[in-house]
Protein backbone atom coordinates (compact mmCIF):
# COMPACT_ATOMS: atom_id res chain seq x y z
CA UNK A 1 0.00 0.00 0.00
CA UNK A 2 2.84 2.40 0.93
CA UNK A 3 4.52 1.65 -2.39
CA UNK A 4 1.34 2.59 -4.28
CA UNK A 5 0.97 5.78 -2.27
CA UNK A 6 4.57 6.76 -2.98
CA UNK A 7 4.06 6.01 -6.65
CA UNK A 8 0.93 8.15 -6.72
CA UNK A 9 2.82 11.07 -5.19
CA UNK A 10 5.29 10.80 -8.08
CA UNK A 11 2.35 10.88 -10.51
CA UNK A 12 1.10 14.07 -8.82
CA UNK A 13 4.48 15.79 -8.97
CA UNK A 14 4.93 14.88 -12.62
CA UNK A 15 1.39 15.99 -13.57
CA UNK A 16 1.65 19.35 -11.78
CA UNK A 17 4.98 20.19 -13.40
CA UNK A 18 3.57 19.25 -16.82
CA UNK A 19 0.38 21.26 -16.31
CA UNK A 20 2.39 24.35 -15.48
CA UNK A 21 4.25 24.03 -18.79
CA UNK A 22 0.96 24.51 -20.66
CA UNK A 23 -0.42 27.51 -18.80
CA UNK A 24 -2.93 28.62 -21.41
CA UNK A 25 -4.43 25.14 -21.55
CA UNK A 26 -4.56 25.20 -17.75
CA UNK A 27 -6.67 28.35 -17.96
CA UNK A 28 -8.86 27.00 -20.80
CA UNK A 29 -9.65 23.83 -18.87
CA UNK A 30 -10.80 25.83 -15.86
CA UNK A 31 -13.01 28.06 -18.01
CA UNK A 32 -14.37 25.04 -19.91
CA UNK A 33 -15.63 23.43 -16.72
CA UNK A 34 -17.13 26.74 -15.61
CA UNK A 35 -19.11 26.73 -18.86
CA UNK A 36 -20.14 23.11 -18.27
CA UNK A 37 -21.49 24.00 -14.85
CA UNK A 38 -23.15 27.12 -16.23
CA UNK A 39 -24.93 25.29 -19.06
CA UNK A 40 -26.17 22.54 -16.73
CA UNK A 41 -27.48 25.07 -14.20
CA UNK A 42 -29.15 27.06 -16.99
CA UNK A 43 -30.67 23.83 -18.35
CA UNK A 44 -32.29 23.07 -15.00
CA UNK A 45 -33.27 26.72 -14.61
CA UNK A 46 -35.13 26.74 -17.94
CA UNK A 47 -36.59 23.27 -17.33
CA UNK A 48 -38.03 24.37 -13.98
CA UNK A 49 -39.65 27.25 -15.84
CA UNK A 50 -41.82 24.54 -17.44
CA UNK A 51 -42.52 22.43 -14.36
CA UNK A 52 -42.55 22.81 -10.59
CA UNK A 53 -40.94 19.42 -9.92
CA UNK A 54 -38.77 16.90 -11.68
CA UNK A 55 -38.60 13.33 -10.45
CA UNK A 56 -40.17 14.48 -7.17
CA UNK A 57 -37.67 17.27 -6.57
CA UNK A 58 -38.16 21.02 -6.60
CA UNK A 59 -35.50 23.38 -7.97
CA UNK A 60 -33.39 23.76 -4.77
CA UNK A 61 -33.28 19.96 -4.41
CA UNK A 62 -32.35 19.56 -8.08
CA UNK A 63 -29.56 22.10 -7.58
CA UNK A 64 -28.10 20.01 -4.76
CA UNK A 65 -28.35 16.91 -6.95
CA UNK A 66 -26.66 18.53 -9.96
CA UNK A 67 -23.99 20.16 -7.79
CA UNK A 68 -23.27 16.70 -6.36
CA UNK A 69 -22.87 15.48 -9.92
CA UNK A 70 -20.47 18.38 -10.62
CA UNK A 71 -18.27 17.22 -7.75
CA UNK A 72 -18.29 13.67 -9.13
CA UNK A 73 -17.49 14.95 -12.62
CA UNK A 74 -14.66 17.12 -11.25
CA UNK A 75 -13.21 14.15 -9.33
CA UNK A 76 -13.44 12.07 -12.49
CA UNK A 77 -11.85 14.76 -14.65
CA UNK A 78 -9.08 15.33 -12.11
CA UNK A 79 -8.09 11.79 -11.26
CA UNK A 80 -8.97 9.46 -14.14
CA UNK A 81 -10.46 11.10 -17.27
CA UNK A 82 -7.13 11.80 -19.01
CA UNK A 83 -6.11 8.20 -18.43
CA UNK A 84 -9.40 6.94 -19.86
CA UNK A 85 -8.82 8.94 -23.06
CA UNK A 86 -5.34 7.46 -23.40
CA UNK A 87 -6.30 3.82 -22.82
CA UNK A 88 -7.65 3.02 -26.34
CA UNK A 89 -4.63 4.73 -27.90
CA UNK A 90 -2.21 2.69 -25.79
CA UNK A 91 -4.04 -0.54 -26.68
CA UNK A 92 -4.17 0.18 -30.41
CA UNK A 93 -0.57 1.34 -30.68
CA UNK A 94 0.73 -1.61 -28.70
CA UNK A 95 2.15 0.80 -26.12
CA UNK A 96 0.44 -1.03 -23.30
CA UNK A 97 3.50 -3.31 -23.12
CA UNK A 98 5.48 -0.69 -21.23
CA UNK A 99 2.80 -0.50 -18.56
CA UNK A 100 2.24 -4.23 -18.26
CA UNK A 101 5.93 -4.80 -17.55
CA UNK A 102 5.92 -2.62 -14.43
CA UNK A 103 5.83 -4.30 -11.03
CA UNK A 104 2.53 -2.70 -10.01
CA UNK A 105 -1.13 -3.35 -10.81
CA UNK A 106 -1.65 -2.42 -14.47
CA UNK A 107 -5.20 -1.24 -13.72
CA UNK A 108 -3.93 1.07 -10.98
CA UNK A 109 -1.16 2.42 -13.17
CA UNK A 110 -3.27 2.98 -16.28
CA UNK A 111 -6.21 4.47 -14.37
CA UNK A 112 -4.34 6.94 -12.18
CA UNK A 113 -1.04 7.68 -13.90
CA UNK A 114 -2.05 11.11 -15.13
CA UNK A 115 -3.53 13.53 -12.62
CA UNK A 116 -5.24 16.48 -14.35
CA UNK A 117 -3.84 19.31 -12.28
CA UNK A 118 -5.74 21.78 -14.46
CA UNK A 119 -9.06 20.22 -13.41
CA UNK A 120 -8.05 20.34 -9.76
CA UNK A 121 -9.21 23.96 -9.44
CA UNK A 122 -12.61 22.91 -10.75
CA UNK A 123 -12.93 20.46 -7.92
CA UNK A 124 -12.83 23.45 -5.56
CA UNK A 125 -15.34 25.27 -7.75
CA UNK A 126 -17.72 22.29 -7.87
CA UNK A 127 -17.32 21.85 -4.12
CA UNK A 128 -18.14 25.54 -3.68
CA UNK A 129 -21.29 25.17 -5.78
CA UNK A 130 -22.36 22.16 -3.73
CA UNK A 131 -21.71 24.10 -0.52
CA UNK A 132 -23.78 27.01 -1.83
CA UNK A 133 -26.64 24.68 -2.90
CA UNK A 134 -26.64 23.00 0.52
CA UNK A 135 -26.45 26.30 2.41
CA UNK A 136 -29.32 27.86 0.45
CA UNK A 137 -31.57 24.80 0.87
CA UNK A 138 -34.40 25.70 3.22
CA UNK A 139 -35.49 22.15 4.14
CA UNK A 140 -34.11 20.26 7.15
CA UNK A 141 -30.58 18.89 6.63
CA UNK A 142 -28.95 17.08 9.53
CA UNK A 143 -25.16 16.94 9.71
CA UNK A 144 -25.24 13.15 9.76
CA UNK A 145 -27.20 13.07 6.50
CA UNK A 146 -24.88 15.58 4.85
CA UNK A 147 -21.85 13.48 5.81
CA UNK A 148 -23.54 10.33 4.48
CA UNK A 149 -24.35 12.21 1.27
CA UNK A 150 -20.71 13.26 0.84
CA UNK A 151 -19.57 9.69 1.45
CA UNK A 152 -22.01 8.41 -1.16
CA UNK A 153 -20.80 11.08 -3.59
CA UNK A 154 -17.28 9.64 -3.27
CA UNK A 155 -18.71 6.18 -3.85
CA UNK A 156 -20.56 7.59 -6.87
CA UNK A 157 -17.31 8.93 -8.31
CA UNK A 158 -15.79 5.46 -7.98
CA UNK A 159 -18.80 3.85 -9.66
CA UNK A 160 -18.62 6.42 -12.46
CA UNK A 161 -15.00 5.44 -13.08
CA UNK A 162 -15.87 1.72 -13.08
CA UNK A 163 -18.68 2.26 -15.61
CA UNK A 164 -16.48 4.45 -17.82
CA UNK A 165 -13.59 2.01 -18.00
CA UNK A 166 -15.96 -0.93 -18.59
CA UNK A 167 -17.20 0.92 -21.68
CA UNK A 168 -13.61 1.29 -22.91
CA UNK A 169 -12.26 -2.19 -22.25
CA UNK A 170 -13.95 -3.73 -25.35
CA UNK A 171 -11.36 -1.78 -27.37
CA UNK A 172 -9.07 -4.78 -26.73
CA UNK A 173 -11.28 -6.77 -29.12
CA UNK A 174 -12.84 -4.06 -31.31
CA UNK A 175 -9.74 -1.87 -31.92
CA UNK A 176 -11.83 1.26 -32.35
CA UNK A 177 -13.07 3.16 -29.33
CA UNK A 178 -15.01 5.86 -31.15
CA UNK A 179 -18.41 4.17 -31.02
CA UNK A 180 -17.84 3.05 -27.43
CA UNK A 181 -16.75 6.53 -26.38
CA UNK A 182 -19.79 8.15 -27.94
CA UNK A 183 -22.00 5.45 -26.45
CA UNK A 184 -20.63 6.20 -22.98
CA UNK A 185 -21.19 9.93 -23.49
CA UNK A 186 -24.83 9.21 -24.41
CA UNK A 187 -25.42 6.75 -21.58
CA UNK A 188 -23.62 8.83 -18.93
CA UNK A 189 -26.32 11.51 -19.32
CA UNK A 190 -28.69 9.15 -17.45
CA UNK A 191 -26.60 9.84 -14.36
CA UNK A 192 -27.21 13.58 -14.77
CA UNK A 193 -30.98 13.19 -14.36
CA UNK A 194 -33.02 12.30 -11.25
CA UNK A 195 -33.61 8.56 -10.84
CA UNK A 196 -37.37 8.95 -10.43
CA UNK A 197 -37.98 10.26 -13.94
CA UNK A 198 -37.27 6.69 -15.11
CA UNK A 199 -39.78 3.87 -14.87
CA UNK A 200 -39.94 0.06 -14.93
CA UNK A 201 -37.07 -2.06 -16.22
CA UNK A 202 -35.01 0.96 -17.20
CA UNK A 203 -35.06 2.28 -13.64
CA UNK A 204 -34.15 -1.15 -12.30
CA UNK A 205 -31.28 -1.38 -14.77
CA UNK A 206 -30.02 2.05 -13.73
CA UNK A 207 -29.63 0.94 -10.13
CA UNK A 208 -28.20 -2.51 -10.84
CA UNK A 209 -26.47 -3.53 -14.09
CA UNK A 210 -25.72 0.02 -15.25
CA UNK A 211 -25.81 1.83 -11.91
CA UNK A 212 -25.71 5.42 -13.15
CA UNK A 213 -28.55 6.42 -10.86
CA UNK A 214 -26.43 5.37 -7.87
CA UNK A 215 -23.75 7.87 -8.91
CA UNK A 216 -25.42 11.16 -7.91
CA UNK A 217 -29.20 10.70 -7.83
CA UNK A 218 -29.44 8.09 -5.06
CA UNK A 219 -27.01 9.99 -2.80
CA UNK A 220 -29.25 13.08 -3.17
CA UNK A 221 -32.30 10.96 -2.32
CA UNK A 222 -30.51 9.73 0.80
CA UNK A 223 -29.80 13.34 1.75
CA UNK A 224 -33.48 14.30 1.52
CA UNK A 225 -35.07 11.08 2.79
CA UNK A 226 -32.44 9.49 5.00
CA UNK A 227 -30.37 6.33 4.68
CA UNK A 228 -32.14 3.05 5.35
CA UNK A 229 -30.27 -0.27 5.80
CA UNK A 230 -31.67 -1.77 2.54
CA UNK A 231 -30.43 1.26 0.58
CA UNK A 232 -26.99 1.03 2.19
CA UNK A 233 -26.77 -2.71 1.46
CA UNK A 234 -27.98 -2.14 -2.10
CA UNK A 235 -25.37 0.53 -2.85
CA UNK A 236 -22.58 -1.51 -1.21
CA UNK A 237 -23.45 -4.72 -3.06
CA UNK A 238 -23.75 -2.99 -6.44
CA UNK A 239 -20.44 -1.13 -5.95
CA UNK A 240 -18.59 -4.29 -4.86
CA UNK A 241 -20.10 -6.32 -7.72
CA UNK A 242 -19.24 -3.63 -10.27
CA UNK A 243 -15.62 -3.53 -9.04
CA UNK A 244 -15.35 -7.35 -9.08
CA UNK A 245 -16.73 -7.34 -12.63
CA UNK A 246 -14.17 -4.71 -13.65
CA UNK A 247 -11.28 -6.80 -12.27
CA UNK A 248 -12.54 -9.90 -14.11
CA UNK A 249 -13.18 -7.97 -17.33
CA UNK A 250 -9.71 -6.37 -17.18
CA UNK A 251 -8.00 -9.74 -16.74
CA UNK A 252 -9.98 -11.17 -19.67
CA UNK A 253 -9.04 -8.16 -21.80
CA UNK A 254 -5.34 -8.44 -20.97
CA UNK A 255 -5.40 -12.10 -22.02
CA UNK A 256 -6.66 -10.95 -25.43
CA UNK A 257 -4.05 -8.22 -25.79
CA UNK A 258 -1.75 -9.12 -28.65
CA UNK A 259 0.58 -6.12 -28.41
CA UNK A 260 0.26 -5.67 -32.18
CA UNK A 261 -0.15 -2.06 -33.18
CA UNK A 262 -2.57 -0.61 -35.70
CA UNK B 1 -10.72 23.04 -55.15
CA UNK B 2 -11.90 20.97 -58.13
CA UNK B 3 -15.13 18.99 -57.82
CA UNK B 4 -13.31 15.76 -58.73
CA UNK B 5 -10.79 16.15 -55.91
CA UNK B 6 -13.56 17.16 -53.50
CA UNK B 7 -15.48 13.99 -54.35
CA UNK B 8 -12.33 11.84 -54.03
CA UNK B 9 -11.52 13.17 -50.54
CA UNK B 10 -15.20 12.81 -49.59
CA UNK B 11 -15.37 9.15 -50.64
CA UNK B 12 -12.08 8.18 -48.94
CA UNK B 13 -13.25 9.65 -45.66
CA UNK B 14 -16.69 8.04 -45.97
CA UNK B 15 -15.15 4.59 -46.63
CA UNK B 16 -12.74 5.05 -43.74
CA UNK B 17 -15.51 5.71 -41.24
CA UNK B 18 -17.84 3.05 -42.63
CA UNK B 19 -15.08 0.42 -42.30
CA UNK B 20 -15.63 0.24 -38.51
CA UNK B 21 -19.04 -1.40 -38.77
CA UNK B 22 -19.44 -2.17 -35.11
CA UNK B 23 -18.76 1.48 -34.29
CA UNK B 24 -21.35 2.50 -36.83
CA UNK B 25 -24.11 0.23 -35.54
CA UNK B 26 -23.29 0.91 -31.91
CA UNK B 27 -23.44 4.62 -32.51
CA UNK B 28 -26.47 4.41 -34.83
CA UNK B 29 -28.72 2.17 -32.86
CA UNK B 30 -27.55 2.20 -29.26
CA UNK B 31 -26.19 5.77 -29.02
CA UNK B 32 -29.16 7.45 -30.69
CA UNK B 33 -31.63 5.20 -28.90
CA UNK B 34 -30.04 6.02 -25.53
CA UNK B 35 -30.38 9.76 -26.23
CA UNK B 36 -33.96 9.31 -27.39
CA UNK B 37 -35.05 7.23 -24.37
CA UNK B 38 -33.54 9.82 -22.02
CA UNK B 39 -35.52 12.74 -23.45
CA UNK B 40 -38.65 10.57 -23.63
CA UNK B 41 -38.37 9.73 -19.90
CA UNK B 42 -37.58 13.34 -18.98
CA UNK B 43 -40.58 14.82 -20.75
CA UNK B 44 -42.93 11.96 -19.87
CA UNK B 45 -42.18 12.72 -16.21
CA UNK B 46 -42.92 16.43 -16.73
CA UNK B 47 -45.97 16.21 -19.01
CA UNK B 48 -48.10 13.86 -16.97
CA UNK B 49 -51.50 15.48 -17.56
CA UNK B 50 -53.26 14.57 -20.85
CA UNK B 51 -53.17 17.25 -23.57
CA UNK B 52 -50.43 19.21 -21.78
CA UNK B 53 -48.17 21.51 -23.77
CA UNK B 54 -44.81 23.11 -22.96
CA UNK B 55 -43.41 25.98 -25.00
CA UNK B 56 -46.18 25.35 -27.54
CA UNK B 57 -45.25 21.68 -27.98
CA UNK B 58 -47.39 18.67 -27.11
CA UNK B 59 -45.58 15.57 -25.81
CA UNK B 60 -45.52 14.05 -29.32
CA UNK B 61 -44.26 17.38 -30.67
CA UNK B 62 -41.38 17.46 -28.18
CA UNK B 63 -40.50 13.86 -29.03
CA UNK B 64 -40.41 14.76 -32.73
CA UNK B 65 -38.31 17.86 -31.97
CA UNK B 66 -35.70 15.85 -30.07
CA UNK B 67 -35.59 13.02 -32.62
CA UNK B 68 -34.93 15.64 -35.30
CA UNK B 69 -32.32 17.42 -33.13
CA UNK B 70 -30.51 14.15 -32.34
CA UNK B 71 -30.42 12.98 -35.96
CA UNK B 72 -29.89 16.33 -37.69
CA UNK B 73 -27.45 17.39 -34.97
CA UNK B 74 -25.11 14.57 -36.04
CA UNK B 75 -25.01 16.20 -39.48
CA UNK B 76 -24.09 19.54 -37.91
CA UNK B 77 -21.72 18.67 -35.06
CA UNK B 78 -19.91 15.72 -36.69
CA UNK B 79 -17.62 14.75 -33.82
CA UNK B 80 -14.93 13.37 -36.19
CA UNK B 81 -14.05 16.86 -37.43
CA UNK B 82 -14.16 18.97 -34.27
CA UNK B 83 -10.44 18.87 -33.53
CA UNK B 84 -8.80 18.06 -36.87
CA UNK B 85 -7.46 21.53 -37.70
CA UNK B 86 -6.00 22.23 -34.25
CA UNK B 87 -4.41 18.77 -34.30
CA UNK B 88 -2.77 19.53 -37.67
CA UNK B 89 -1.38 22.79 -36.29
CA UNK B 90 -0.38 21.22 -33.00
CA UNK B 91 1.56 18.26 -34.42
CA UNK B 92 2.93 20.08 -37.47
CA UNK B 93 0.84 18.00 -39.89
CA UNK B 94 -0.42 21.23 -41.45
CA UNK B 95 2.86 21.50 -43.41
CA UNK B 96 1.79 18.53 -45.53
CA UNK B 97 -1.45 20.23 -46.54
CA UNK B 98 0.31 23.49 -47.38
CA UNK B 99 2.21 21.62 -50.09
CA UNK B 100 -0.99 20.29 -51.66
CA UNK B 101 -2.13 22.21 -54.76
CA UNK B 102 -5.52 22.86 -53.18
CA UNK B 103 -7.11 24.99 -50.46
CA UNK B 104 -6.80 23.62 -46.92
CA UNK B 105 -10.35 24.59 -45.94
CA UNK B 106 -11.85 22.88 -49.02
CA UNK B 107 -9.86 19.73 -48.34
CA UNK B 108 -10.91 19.58 -44.69
CA UNK B 109 -14.53 20.40 -45.50
CA UNK B 110 -14.63 17.53 -48.03
CA UNK B 111 -13.24 15.21 -45.33
CA UNK B 112 -15.87 16.47 -42.91
CA UNK B 113 -18.72 15.85 -45.35
CA UNK B 114 -17.37 12.39 -46.21
CA UNK B 115 -17.22 11.51 -42.54
CA UNK B 116 -20.89 12.36 -42.25
CA UNK B 117 -22.08 9.50 -44.42
CA UNK B 118 -22.77 7.28 -41.37
CA UNK B 119 -24.88 10.09 -39.90
CA UNK B 120 -26.87 10.37 -43.17
CA UNK B 121 -27.58 6.62 -43.03
CA UNK B 122 -28.65 7.04 -39.39
CA UNK B 123 -30.95 9.92 -40.31
CA UNK B 124 -32.69 7.91 -43.03
CA UNK B 125 -32.90 4.64 -41.05
CA UNK B 126 -34.04 6.08 -37.73
CA UNK B 127 -36.25 8.66 -39.46
CA UNK B 128 -38.10 5.80 -41.14
CA UNK B 129 -38.37 3.90 -37.85
CA UNK B 130 -39.85 7.05 -36.24
CA UNK B 131 -42.44 7.43 -39.01
CA UNK B 132 -43.46 3.78 -38.71
CA UNK B 133 -43.52 3.45 -34.92
CA UNK B 134 -44.26 6.77 -33.21
CA UNK B 135 -47.37 8.97 -33.42
CA UNK B 136 -47.24 12.00 -35.65
CA UNK B 137 -47.69 15.20 -33.60
CA UNK B 138 -50.78 17.26 -34.43
CA UNK B 139 -48.93 20.57 -34.42
CA UNK B 140 -46.46 19.38 -37.06
CA UNK B 141 -46.94 21.18 -40.39
CA UNK B 142 -44.70 18.96 -42.46
CA UNK B 143 -44.87 19.72 -46.19
CA UNK B 144 -42.51 19.55 -49.19
CA UNK B 145 -41.85 23.26 -48.58
CA UNK B 146 -40.98 22.79 -44.90
CA UNK B 147 -38.75 19.81 -45.74
CA UNK B 148 -36.91 21.92 -48.32
CA UNK B 149 -36.59 24.81 -45.85
CA UNK B 150 -35.37 22.42 -43.16
CA UNK B 151 -32.78 20.81 -45.42
CA UNK B 152 -31.51 24.18 -46.67
CA UNK B 153 -31.23 25.41 -43.08
CA UNK B 154 -29.40 22.16 -42.23
CA UNK B 155 -26.87 22.75 -45.03
CA UNK B 156 -26.30 26.26 -43.71
CA UNK B 157 -26.01 24.94 -40.14
CA UNK B 158 -23.32 22.50 -41.24
CA UNK B 159 -21.24 25.22 -42.86
CA UNK B 160 -21.88 27.72 -40.06
CA UNK B 161 -20.91 25.25 -37.33
CA UNK B 162 -17.70 24.30 -39.11
CA UNK B 163 -16.83 27.97 -39.74
CA UNK B 164 -17.28 28.66 -36.03
CA UNK B 165 -15.29 25.62 -34.87
CA UNK B 166 -12.63 26.35 -37.50
CA UNK B 167 -12.06 29.85 -36.11
CA UNK B 168 -11.85 28.50 -32.55
CA UNK B 169 -9.36 25.84 -33.62
CA UNK B 170 -7.07 28.40 -35.24
CA UNK B 171 -6.20 29.60 -31.72
CA UNK B 172 -3.93 26.52 -31.79
CA UNK B 173 -1.37 28.70 -33.62
CA UNK B 174 -0.73 30.36 -30.24
CA UNK B 175 -2.04 27.93 -27.63
CA UNK B 176 -0.62 24.47 -27.06
CA UNK B 177 -3.99 22.82 -26.71
CA UNK B 178 -7.38 24.19 -27.72
CA UNK B 179 -9.43 21.07 -27.03
CA UNK B 180 -11.04 22.80 -24.05
CA UNK B 181 -11.96 25.84 -26.16
CA UNK B 182 -13.73 23.64 -28.71
CA UNK B 183 -15.59 21.73 -26.00
CA UNK B 184 -16.58 25.05 -24.40
CA UNK B 185 -18.05 26.17 -27.73
CA UNK B 186 -19.99 22.90 -27.94
CA UNK B 187 -21.45 23.38 -24.43
CA UNK B 188 -22.67 26.88 -25.27
CA UNK B 189 -23.98 25.96 -28.70
CA UNK B 190 -25.95 22.99 -27.36
CA UNK B 191 -27.68 25.09 -24.73
CA UNK B 192 -28.23 28.28 -26.71
CA UNK B 193 -28.75 26.46 -30.01
CA UNK B 194 -31.80 24.49 -28.92
CA UNK B 195 -30.16 21.07 -28.68
CA UNK B 196 -30.66 20.63 -24.93
CA UNK B 197 -34.06 22.33 -24.83
CA UNK B 198 -36.32 23.85 -27.51
CA UNK B 199 -35.63 27.59 -27.61
CA UNK B 200 -39.38 28.25 -27.32
CA UNK B 201 -39.03 27.27 -23.64
CA UNK B 202 -36.48 29.97 -22.86
CA UNK B 203 -37.71 33.12 -21.11
CA UNK B 204 -39.23 35.74 -23.44
CA UNK B 205 -36.56 38.35 -22.66
CA UNK B 206 -33.85 36.04 -24.00
CA UNK B 207 -35.51 35.09 -27.28
CA UNK B 208 -34.53 38.21 -29.25
CA UNK B 209 -30.89 37.72 -28.21
CA UNK B 210 -30.95 34.03 -29.09
CA UNK B 211 -32.26 34.90 -32.56
CA UNK B 212 -29.30 37.19 -33.16
CA UNK B 213 -26.59 34.81 -31.91
CA UNK B 214 -25.24 32.16 -34.31
CA UNK B 215 -26.09 29.16 -32.09
CA UNK B 216 -29.81 28.98 -32.94
CA UNK B 217 -28.86 28.35 -36.56
CA UNK B 218 -26.90 25.21 -35.60
CA UNK B 219 -29.78 23.12 -34.26
CA UNK B 220 -33.05 24.90 -33.42
CA UNK B 221 -33.59 26.76 -36.68
CA UNK B 222 -33.23 23.74 -39.04
CA UNK B 223 -35.55 21.63 -36.88
CA UNK B 224 -38.15 24.40 -36.46
CA UNK B 225 -38.02 24.98 -40.24
CA UNK B 226 -38.55 21.26 -40.88
CA UNK B 227 -41.50 21.21 -38.47
CA UNK B 228 -43.12 24.08 -40.38
CA UNK B 229 -42.90 26.42 -37.39
CA UNK B 230 -40.98 29.13 -39.27
CA UNK B 231 -42.98 31.31 -41.70
CA UNK B 232 -41.20 31.96 -45.06
CA UNK B 233 -40.37 35.59 -44.24
CA UNK B 234 -38.89 34.69 -40.86
CA UNK B 235 -37.03 31.82 -42.51
CA UNK B 236 -35.42 34.17 -45.02
CA UNK B 237 -34.35 36.51 -42.22
CA UNK B 238 -32.96 33.53 -40.29
CA UNK B 239 -31.01 32.29 -43.30
CA UNK B 240 -29.69 35.83 -43.76
CA UNK B 241 -28.50 36.00 -40.13
CA UNK B 242 -26.90 32.56 -40.45
CA UNK B 243 -25.12 33.53 -43.67
CA UNK B 244 -24.01 36.79 -42.05
CA UNK B 245 -22.40 34.83 -39.21
CA UNK B 246 -20.77 32.52 -41.77
CA UNK B 247 -19.21 35.55 -43.47
CA UNK B 248 -18.08 36.98 -40.13
CA UNK B 249 -16.46 33.70 -39.11
CA UNK B 250 -14.84 33.38 -42.54
CA UNK B 251 -13.44 36.90 -42.31
CA UNK B 252 -12.20 36.32 -38.77
CA UNK B 253 -10.63 33.00 -39.81
CA UNK B 254 -8.87 34.64 -42.74
CA UNK B 255 -7.30 37.27 -40.49
CA UNK B 256 -6.33 34.78 -37.78
CA UNK B 257 -4.98 32.33 -40.39
CA UNK B 258 -2.72 35.01 -41.90
CA UNK B 259 -1.36 36.03 -38.50
CA UNK B 260 -0.98 32.42 -37.47
CA UNK B 261 0.85 31.38 -40.62
CA UNK B 262 3.47 34.06 -39.99
CA UNK B 263 4.58 32.21 -36.90
CA UNK B 264 3.80 28.61 -37.84
CA UNK B 265 7.06 26.64 -37.70
CA UNK B 266 5.73 23.26 -38.80
CA UNK B 267 7.76 21.58 -36.09
CA UNK B 268 4.87 20.34 -33.97
CA UNK B 269 4.94 19.25 -30.36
Amino acid sequence: MGRYLRLYLYFLRFSFSRALEFRLDFFFRVVMDVFFYGTQLAFFGVLYGQTSELGGWDLPQALIFISGFFVIDALHMTFVANNMWMLPILVNKGDLDYHLLRPVSSLFFLSLREFAANSFLNLALAGGLLGWALASYEGPLETERVLTFLGLILNGAFLYYVIHICFLIPVFWLHSARGLGEMFQAVAKYGERPERIFRGYLRRALVTVLPLSLVASRPAQVLFEGLTPPVLVHISVVTATAFAFLLWFWRRALRSYSSASS
Amino acid sequence: MSLGLFWHVFSIEARKLMSYRFDFWLNTMAGSLAQFVLVWCLWASIMTEPGATRGGYSFDGIVFYYVAVILMGKLVGASHSQHDVSQDIYDGGLSRYLLFPTAYFGFKYAQRLGGMLPAVVQLVLLGLVYLLVLPFPEELHLSPGSVLMGLSALALANLLFYSCIWLVQLVAFWADNVWSLVVMTLFISRLLGGSMLPLAMFPDWSRAWLDLLPFRYFYGFPVESLMGDVPPREWLIGMGIGLGWCCLFALGSRLVWRRGMLQFTGVGI
